[in-house]
């Protein structure tokens, strides 16, 4: 109902009440007086029977207002429990939680995958193995299911029984906290807070020493334009303070993941606004972190991948090549197509 | 400060003066039939109940009592009437203030989004401009009621009986001095806890929008505390409102009672020599509850009263930075531009004394596609930023075919420049909507840009193609989609002169390669400026402009040799 609307209706019905007041009281001075001439009641009686008139009355020149206020109450109680019936997920109570650390197998077989009411397949029929301590290349075209995938990995979307495994346990048995915190995906989205680049990194927990996240940004190589600025990691970013370039966005969001000790690392297409020098350091510091750990690289580059252990090339949500770098390049196929364009405008090959 | 708010006040209520005239004078008229319906009661009781009388002369009771319904009927017919006034008066209001301070929003420049976040604007859209409506549909019409009600009730009293009237008024200091007190704490109050309300949307917002990271990285029981901080904060400010608007009325009931019973024990007791009649009693004490009514209901206007003026000049502090104001009317038209782009000496710098570019100089000629390369940070989207006019330069020109572009029409200049970034924004409608972006095109050129944007395999296997609708912020597509999508955009827009600022980031080789096809065919006769901070998505460019940390630029031609190229290496 529009404002207008509901203003007239509340108006009308509060006008309503005030005249069936003024009528009551009219009708009783009226009435009464006739009785106070024949000498049935008093005077005093009179005024004292206008006087409870004008009690009674009193709560109902509230009700339109109550009314109106229950009207409104009530929608946006329906439209709460609308959210509140959402399904939810849950952190704690669902699925084993053993307290022995996550490793970092991580076996997927078989997974199809269509967003919910959507008939559109985004993955089809995806297997892959990775052991702890190996390093996984993902490579692709546009809209293959990339992120998707690793959405799925965090259970940020629910699949079916049996599809996903961590540790050899399906990830719907692990406890959704404890499954999130073994995993640092990092996004492409690049998200910062407004607030100071501590916080940023640290993401609001406190059990992190300054010199920790000091030492985080030094190996995601942004420490030197931290330390160009005034407050150092107390500098507040974003709407209510200074604003990062996109390669320095990029590099205080992999921050995050040098400084959490998670056993695997996902790096979701966020090289993409580095140079070339800076990348390469970066993924040497990479290297070292990963050691022993599980890792997964999504790059448009190959170069950010090739030295992965198995690499997947992802077309329409299907894996249509797998193997390593040199492997797929025998294939003959969309990597080693991808391969030739950008090794053809490659800093090596321009320098030769 | 208290003149800034009443202009401010008188701003917004000039075009509905004669609203507020109509409804004043309806509200005296209704004032009088209200004052007039007490004393129709005590003519019955005095002149004819006390005196067993039914009619006197031509007068009877039942006329009187008749007088009285009509009394009732006009007087709420005139009080629906002017009540409807005020409400469609307030919702006006609502619609003219959201309106303002939208358009303000839309025409500021990048700097006072730069400043503003976002949840303090949604703040001012949406409960600061419904606080002055409400002060305009609740308050506007009662307030001249009411204290027309005040005084003309003081006039009656005292006509019936001065010294009662005096005895009874004795009550009234209490009354003012205890409003008075109450409302200079509660102003406190209400500005405090609107600080608080702000920065309680202002983080809604954001940990709204970041919701998947909040989720990755398991931190919804840090945020749920931060929540729960700032919701408490924000009930530690209303406890003390509650408190003392809860005293309000208890305080005032008091009074009331006591004006009443002063008046009985006066009457019965015969104190001070006052000898009234049955009827002058009844009337008195109605004539107290008339008074006290409109006393209350000022009181209770108060509140909105102060949380409105609080909104209106939160909302004007806002309007009357004309600093921040875009002029997109001044300024020479551009008819045919050719794309001769210059930077002499230019000095920029976001914060003051922070220099980000320091002394750069380059031409680029129309037809030319040169490159920016440097490290990140040293400066490329801030260049694309002053072209576009975002920020104007502190130090030093950029011309546009030789003109200053200070002198250019903001809206031509932007309409012929056409910018590519690496995280393009999405509209939640659907593809087409977002392509044309409101200029009129048929489908068959949306397509055709679809077509050269590489972006027709992903378009078709939508379920409704260039109708299917986005969701917020284009989270139903992939970073690389997205920017497919930006290339449509500029395809089907075809400007004059390109800006790709790391376009293709998040684009896979194969069709990186197409896309440059399409570039390629289209720039050919245009200027276009690609930024990058890979050598290798710029080796067929005519020139290259190298930032470096140190804010200095150099130009080249591209390299064509191995030592140039390594040379090149060295400086970024």
């Amino acid at each position: 109902m529009s404002n207008i609307a509901v203003d007239i209706y509340s108006t009308l019905l509060s006008s309503t009440v005030m005249i069936c007041f003024g009528f009551c009281y009219g009708i009783t001075i009226l009435y009464g007086s006739r009785l106070v001439l024949n000498k049935t009641i008093s005077i005093g009686d009179l005024v004292a029977f206008t006087g409870y008139i004008d009690l009674f009355f009193t709560p109902l020149f509230w009700l339109p207002g109550i009314i109106s206020k229950i009207e409104r109450a009530i929608i946006s109680y329906h439209r709460l429990e609308k959210v509140f019936n959402l399904e939810k997920e849950n952190l704690k109570l669902e699925g084993i939680s053993n307290n022995e650390r996550i490793h970092g197998d991580i076996s997927i077989k078989n997974l199809t995958f269509n967003y919910p009411g959507n008939m559109d397949i985004i993955l089809d029929n995806i297997s892959i193995d990775i052991k702890e301590g190996e390093t996984l290349g993902i490579i692709g075209t546009i809209g293959s299911g990339k992120t998707t995938l690793m959405n799925l990995l965090l259970r940020l979307y629910q699949v079916q029984d049996g599809k996903i495994f961590i540790n050899n346990t399906d990830i719907n048995n692990i406890e959704l906290a404890k499954l999130r915190n073994s995993v640092s995906y990092i996004t492409q989205d690049n998200f910062l807070f407004s607030t100071t680049i501590k916080d940023n990194i640290s993401l609001f927990r406190e059990n992190f020493e300054d010199s920790e996240i000091e030492e985080s940004t030094e190996k995601s190589m942004i420490s030197d334009d931290i330390g160009n600025m005034k407050n150092g990691i107390y500098t507040v970013i974003g709407e209510r303070g200074i604003d990062l370039s996109g390669g320095q966005k990029q590099r205080v969001v992999i921050s995050r993941a040098f400084l959490n000790k998670s056993n695997i690392v996902i790096f979701d297409d966020t090289f993409s606004a580095l140079d070339n020098k800076t990348e390469k350091l970066l993924l040497e510091n990479i290297k070292e972190l990963v050691k022993g750990k599980t890792c997964i690289i999504i790059s448009n580059r190959i170069s950010d991948i090739k030295d992965a252990n198995n690499i997947i090339v992802l077309d329409k949500g299907k894996i249509i090549e797998q193997g390593t770098h040199l492997e797929l390049l025998k294939n003959n196929g969309l990597y080693n197509k991808f391969y030739n364009q950008q090794s053809s405008r490659d800093e090596d090959s321009i320098l030769n | 400060m208290k003149n800034k708010t009443l202009d401010r006040c008188y701003k917004i209520a000039k075009p509905h003066m004669k609203t507020i005239i109509f409804v004043s004078i309806l509200s005296i008229i209704i004032d009088i039939l209200e004052i007039t319906k007490p004393y129709l009661v005590k003519v019955i009781i005095d002149d004819y109940l006390t005196l067993g009388l039914a009619e006197k002369g031509f007068v009877s009771i039942t006329t009187i009592g008749v007088f009285y319904l009509a009394l009732v009927i006009i007087g709420n017919v005139l009080d629906y009437i002017s009540r409807m006034k005020t409400n469609i008066m307030g919702e006006e209001i609502l619609y003219t203030m959201r309106n303002k301070i939208y358009k303000y929003t839309q025409d500021a420049n990048i700097t006072f989004h730069d400043k503003t976040p976002a949840g303090k604007l949604f703040v001012r859209i949406t409960n600061d401009v419904e606080d002055i409506s409400a002060l305009f549909k609740d308050v506007i019409a009662t307030i001249f009621r009411d204290v027309i009600s005040i005084i003309s009730i003081i006039i009656i009293m005292l006509y019936f009986s001065v010294k009662l009237s005096l005895l009874t008024f004795t009550i009234l200091p209490f009354v003012i001095i205890t409003s008075i007190v109450l409302t200079i704490i509660l102003n406190k109050i209400y500005d405090a806890s609107k600080v608080v309300r702000t920065n309680i949307n202002t983080f809604l917002a954001e940990s709204i929008y970041g919701a998947k990271l909040i989720k990755i990285f398991n931190i919804q029981k840090e945020k749920q505390k931060e929540c729960e901080d700032l919701t408490n904060e924000f009930i530690k400010t209303r406890i003390p409102a509650s408190i003392f608007e809860g005293l309000f009325p208890s305080a005032m009931k008091l009074f009331e009672n006591l004006a009443i019973t002063i008046i009985i024990l006066i009457a019965i007791n015969n104190w001070f020599g006052i000898t009234v009649e049955v009827g002058a009693i009844y009337i008195f004490v109605s004539y107290i509850k008339s008074l006290f009514e409109p006393i209350n209901r000022t009181i209770d206007n108060i509140e909105i009263v102060q949380e409105a003026i609080v909104s209106i000049n939160k909302i004007y502090d806002i309007l009357d930075q004309k600093e921040y104001l875009e002029d997109f009317e001044s300024g020479e038209k551009i008819e045919n531009l050719k794309g001769k782009i210059e930077f002499k000496n230019v000095w920029f710098a976001y914060e003051e004394d922070n220099w980000i570019l320091k002394d750069i100089s380059f031409t680029i000629n129309p037809g030319e596609t040169i490159a920016l390369v440097g490290k990140t940070g040293s400066g490329k989207t801030t260049i694309t930023n002053l072209v576009n006019r975002f920020y104007d330069v502190q130090k030093g020109e950029i011309l546009l075919d030789g003109k200053n572009i200070k002198t250019l029409n903001k809206r031509d200049l932007r309409r012929h420049i056409g910018t590519v970034l690496q995280d393009p924004f999405i509209f939640a409608r659907s593809i087409k909507d977002n392509i044309k972006l409101n200029k009129k095109m048929s489908d068959e050129d949306v397509r055709k840009a679809i077509q050269m944007a590489s972006a027709e395999d992903f378009v078709n296997s939508l379920s409704d193609g260039i109708e299917e609708v986005s969701k917020e912020r284009g989270e139903s597509y992939s970073a690389g989609q997205k920017q497919l999508l930006a290339f449509a955009r500029i395809f089907a827009h075809n400007p004059d002169i390109f800006i790709l600022d790391e376009a293709t980031a998040n684009i896979d080789t194969y069709t990186e390669n197409l896309i440059q096809k399409s570039i390629d065919k289209l720039s050919a006769e245009k200027t276009a400026i690609f930024i990058a901070h890979r050598l290798s998505t710029i080796v067929n460019v005519d020139k290259i402009i190298v930032l470096d940390n140190r804010n200095n630029s150099r130009t080249g031609k591209s390299p064509r040799t191995f030592k140039n190229w390594w040379l090149l290496l060295q400086i970024i």
